[in-house]
């Protein structure tokens, strides 16, 4: 079920009602969110302030945050991000994070990756910068399933796919699929203990240290 | 006393991290402020106390001191409770910094 799409604040006595962000505003907020974890984490206040003011000054324009109690830029802070989590759970944006950074990365490469990806549906640039975030998510994910499978087939269709032993004897080795393609572990099912392997005889316990064991 | 903006709410969560008991669910506001109080005084580490003072109104620690102790705890007290000082412990723990 789709998330709620707005919600309303109050900041200094006046009332604000707040729409859910679209594709390349959600992008930037994710930065910041991301920035405010990360300052936190290695101890960069400054920066972790700086990351929530900006992540509220994106939404809210007519704002001025260091003027608001600090407080109420919390609470105002969690209900955007409240807001503007997805309302499924895109296995894309489970896929493990890599740190990396690459020599072509900069700040802001997120949209470019973005818009790289959902261009090739003939969209254009104002349009998919007002997806919604789910839909943008979700056709996002599609498209890479896509290219992946397109992948497999001419890689199934390579002789690098195979290998051959001493005997000849073909050995088939799929593409490696990204992380959040991988089949899930299963769940452990819960076993009863058959009887004869549970502790035989009476089990002690101690209440206090100068009481005599008595039996459960 | 107006309460702090994040920025200054975060030096003050710096300053007194070190003097900062564990909340206990339940616990007593002004118990717990007590213990903060306690705990400056035992570590004697006093300079924070009149520089916690000095973030909560906006003043300079040279002119804090000029103060009466009494009206100056009172001001510690009640700058503690406008900038929920309680709540501000746990936003940091949310956001996973450690002062």
């Amino acid at each position: 079920m789709a998330k709620s799409s707005s919600v309303v604040l109050t900041l200094n006595n006046q009332e604000y009602t707040i729409v859910r962000a679209t594709l390349r505003l959600w992008l930037q907020l994710e930065d910041y969110k991301e920035k405010v974890s990360r300052s936190a984490e290695s101890g960069h206040i400054d920066n972790m302030v700086d990351a929530i003011y900006a992540y509220i000054s994106a939404v809210l324009v007519d704002i001025e945050p260091e003027e608001i109690p600090w407080y109420d830029v919390v609470e105002t802070f969690y209900k955007l991000v409240m807001l503007n989590v997805p309302s499924f759970e895109f296995p894309l944006l489970q896929s493990v994070i890599d740190n990396h950074r690459f020599n072509w990365d900069y700040e802001g490469r997120t949209w470019y990756i973005w818009l790289n990806i959902l261009s090739s549906k003939g969209w254009t640039i104002e349009y998919i910068s007002q997806l919604d975030i789910d839909d943008a998510i979700g056709i996002a994910q599609e498209i890479a399933i896509d290219k992946q499978l397109e992948l497999e087939t001419q890689w199934a269709m390579s002789e690098k796919s195979v290998s051959y032993d001493k005997k000849g004897k073909g050995k088939f080795h799929p593409l490696e699929r990204p992380s959040w393609m991988r089949p899930m572990a299963k769940e452990l099912n819960m076993a009863k203990l058959p009887d004869d392997m549970l502790p035989k005889g009476i089990l002690l316990s101690w209440r206090r240290d100068d009481e005599p064991p008595k039996p459960n | 006393m107006n309460p702090l903006n994040l920025t200054d709410a975060m030096r003050l969560y710096k300053v007194l991290k070190p003097h900062l008991p564990k909340y206990k669910e339940g616990e007593e506001a002004l118990e717990y402020f007590s213990k903060i109080t306690k705990n400056i005084r035992t570590s004697g580490r006093h300079r924070d106390y009149v520089e916690a003072v000095s973030i909560m109104v906006g003043m300079p620690v040279k002119d804090i001191i000029q103060f009466e102790s009494m009206e100056i705890l009172q001001t510690f007290i009640n700058g503690l409770t406008e900038n929920r000082i309680i709540s501000l412990v746990e936003f940091a723990q949310q956001v996973g910094y450690d002062g």
